[in-house]
């Protein structure tokens, strides 16, 4: 049986053959892909498929896809199992990292982000991207070459002179982070079923729980790679259509990326006849606790006052930090980081980051367009309105809910400030407001649910690799036989869907913060470790697991503290960027331990040395009596 | 004889971690403009118009930027792989 470390090694011609074997696949999925929504949308436009059975359709077919991809890619070899035999062509690991990056989040509520937030939300698309070329540069090959299972192995080796205490600390840190995402993730499968497929929103989770646990079960990273890819495809296709279309409806050329350059212009000038602060104008975001009052509330806790910081309001400052921490997150998170572990080399790994990037940048340089197209439309044809007589689209959302029209001055006619909308419909009525048929929305549901389980099966399997593979295998039970690692690892994954579920349930406003604070504190805790470990040899044991306890907590308390109390602040940075505090502190006592304390043992130095050859595998000469302090 | 041909390999790979060092420096440096330096003077690079009307602070932040971190991969991943890593010998083995 095939033991952890050692796999066949696969050569070029043999991935060649297997790329252009996938390149045939996917393509005809594409492709079945539009004809299945032509058809469909023929049968609706033609024959009067009813909303309901169309909704219906996309979801069983494209879950039923994510199932079969699952259940074909079935695996009982481990390397198979965390990380797909290692044999993942760049691009197609390109693919599947940008499902596995694109969250919910960067589906469905991005853009409606940038309509409330204007210029500030930038800070999330440069955040979002940049982060890349720290992976890229920094971690990925050196990731690659090291060649193991999960994050906290490499912790666990580099600094390996207190490997079980390193390995802990990095496997709760993962679990952290991740879990912070998941649910989010979770909560965005349970709202795009609701709202889609008129199911309730908790029977919505654990459908989707189960579209998850069908692809990650079976056959671990090798099934969610696979599977990946296919919700990539479907997550960019439904992104794409319905801008595409609206772009070619208000200005007359499809390519709405360079288009809605004409959007900002109208909105601005619009903006000035009305009086509005200006939509692309920079840093006037204010800083409130409402999200705290309402979670603490929600959970039955004393509600601090509610507050509004407006010495605050959104300084360059602010917008650098955050930009900066979802940077140093991006590069740092797990899930992310252990897809570079799938590609057969190094070299592989650099090319794959590109590709990750590109697939990603397809999406993120579209969600301005639909941010500043529907900002145009709603200025034009709703702002200024008699509200007895608005688009049809209006009627249709605010029965929603994610639309709230109050007509405070009692005049009929609709002014901005009696307008309110919820972020997440920007993208969700995209494809009614450009008066496309139904069966486009339901693509674009299907689209948001392919990012949400995508994202959601790369985290719990994170979340269940840190518990089986190494606080179990490694930690607790070294004998464990193989049989029994994979039963325990099967087990977790399960118990972490049903957490992740049980965590959703409540809609905490809470969730939606949760996003940008796993980015902090992957980078607090990860980011620092990762970069001195592979780049500066006199890093040690000591100084690592200070690193990550010290960043940790100081992100932790400083978010809570200025969470809960907006006036409670350090050098003007909100919550959301309390990763640069916790960066700032893990990297100095990373620094001042390391050197007050004996530097790694000769064989780690070595190892650190390894990991700069780009080619071959990694030699790990465990050496248990090794004497600590060994010097060149 | 050993110890002369494991330095020669010693000042090989070192050699090779400086100039890679180099590019990551250089491409790091141009990452950090393109984040960095700009977002503080949006208010006013916005009155600046490009292309189909966007005004030039919000562009460089939506669409500028992220341009460029696609192409410094892309850069980094090829320079590397087809150019230092061979002048180092340290090419695919098979």
């Amino acid at each position: 049986m095939a033991q952890e470390g050692s796999y066949v090694r696969v050569t070029r011609k043999e991935i060649s053959v297997f790329q252009s074997r996938l390149a045939r696949y996917y393509g005809a999925f594409l492709v079945g892909l539009i004809l299945f929504t032509l058809f469909t949308m023929l049968l609706e436009l033609y024959a009067g498929l009813p909303n309901r059975v169309i909704g219906w359709l996309f979801i069983l077919l494209t879950l039923g896809i994510y199932a079969f991809i699952g259940i074909l890619n079935f695996t009982r070899r481990l390397d198979e199992y965390y990380v797909a035999g290692r044999r993942v062509p760049a691009v197609f690991n390109g693919m599947a990292t940008g499902a596995d990056w694109m969250s919910a989040a960067s589906f469905i509520s991005m853009a409606g982000t940038l309509w409330l937030l204007g210029y500030d939300g930038l800070a999330y698309i440069m955040g979002w991207t940049g982060g890349y070329v720290l992976l890229a540069l920094l971690f990925a090959p050196y990731i690659r070459k090291f060649g193991q299972f999960t994050i906290p192995d490499f912790v666990a080796a580099r600094f390996g002179e207190r490997e079980k205490l390193a390995r802990l600390v990095a496997a709760i840190c993962a679990i952290i982070v991740s879990f912070t995402y998941v649910t989010a993730q979770v909560t965005g499968v349970g709202i795009i079923m609701s709202r889609f497929f008129g199911l309730d929103y908790r029977v919505g989770v654990f459908v989707g729980l189960a579209g998850v646990l069908l692809c990650s079960f079976l056959g671990g990273m090798k099934s969610i790679t696979w599977t990946q890819v296919a919700q990539y495809i479907i997550l960019i296709v439904a992104y794409l259509i319905p801008v595409t279309v609206l772009s070619a409806r208000l200005t007359g050329i499809p390519f709405p990326q360079l288009m809605y350059g004409e959007a900002l212009n109208q909105i601005v000038q619009i903006e000035r006849q009305l009086n509005l602060s200006s939509y692309v104008e920079p840093f006037k975001t204010a800083l409130s606790n409402a999200s705290a009052v309402r979670s603490l509330s929600e959970i039955g806790l004393p509600a601090p006052e509610p507050m509004v910081n407006r010495d605050w309001v959104g300084t360059p400052w602010e917008f650098l930090a955050l930009t900066f921490c979802l940077m140093a997150g991006t590069a740092g998170l797990p899930h992310i980081l252990i897809r570079y572990y799938t590609v057969p080399s190094p070299k592989d790994a650099r090319l794959s980051v590109g590709w990750s990037l590109f697939f990603i940048y397809l999406l993120y340089f579209t969600a301005p367009a639909y941010a500043a197209f529907s900002r145009w439309e709603v200025l034009r044809s709703v702002v200024g309105q008699q509200i007895a007589t608005l688009p049809a689209w209006v009627n249709n959302w605010v029965q929603t809910g994610l639309l709230t029209i109050n007509d405070a001055n009692g005049d009929g006619i609709l002014q901005f400030s009696e307008l309110q909308i919820v972020g997440d419909i920007v993208v969700l009525a995209t494809p009614e407001i450009a008066g496309l048929p139904f069966t486009i929305a339901a693509l674009v549901a299907a689209g948001g649910l392919a990012a949400a389980l995508s994202t959601a099966d790369g985290l719990l399997l994170v979340i269940s690799t840190a518990l089986s593979h190494d606080i179990y295998a490694k930690i607790i039970n070294p004998n464990a036989s193989y049989g029994r690692r994979f039963l325990m690892s099967r087990v977790m994954i399960l118990i972490a869907a049903v957490l992740a579920g049980l965590a959703a349930i409540p809609r905490l406003a809470l969730i939606v913060q949760m996003v940008a604070w796993a980015f902090s504190l992957a980078a607090s805790t990860f980011f620092p470790v990762l970069l001195l470990g592979i780049f500066w040899k006199r890093a040690n044991a000591n100084g690592a697991i200070a690193g990550m306890i010290g960043g940790l907590l100081t992100c932790i308390a400083y978010m809570a503290a200025n969470y809960v109390n907006p006036n409670i602040t350090i050098l003007g940075l909100s919550h959301l960027s309390a990763g640069i505090f916790g960066m700032a502190v893990n990297f100095a006592l990373q620094v001042i331990v390391s050197l007050a304390t004996a530097p790694s043992p000769k064989h780690i130095q070595d190892m650190v040395e390894q990991l700069r050859i780009p080619v071959g595998e990694l030699k790990v000469a465990p050496q248990p009596g090794a004497v600590a302090g060994g010097e060149d | 004889m050993e110890d002369q041909r494991s330095q020669a390999e010693q000042s090989r790979i070192a050699a090779y971690w400086r100039e890679n060092w180099r590019l990551i420096i250089i491409l790091l440096a141009i990452w950090f403009v393109v984040s960095y330096l700009h977002p503080p003077f949006a208010k006013a690079l916005n009155n600046i118009h490009i292309l189909t009307g966007f005004p030039l602070g919000y562009w460089l932040s939506s669409q500028g930027a992220i341009t460029v971190y696609v192409i410094l991969i892309f850069i980094y991943a090829l320079r590397m792989n087809r150019v230092i890593d061979k002048k180092y010998g340290f090419d695919e083995e098979e």
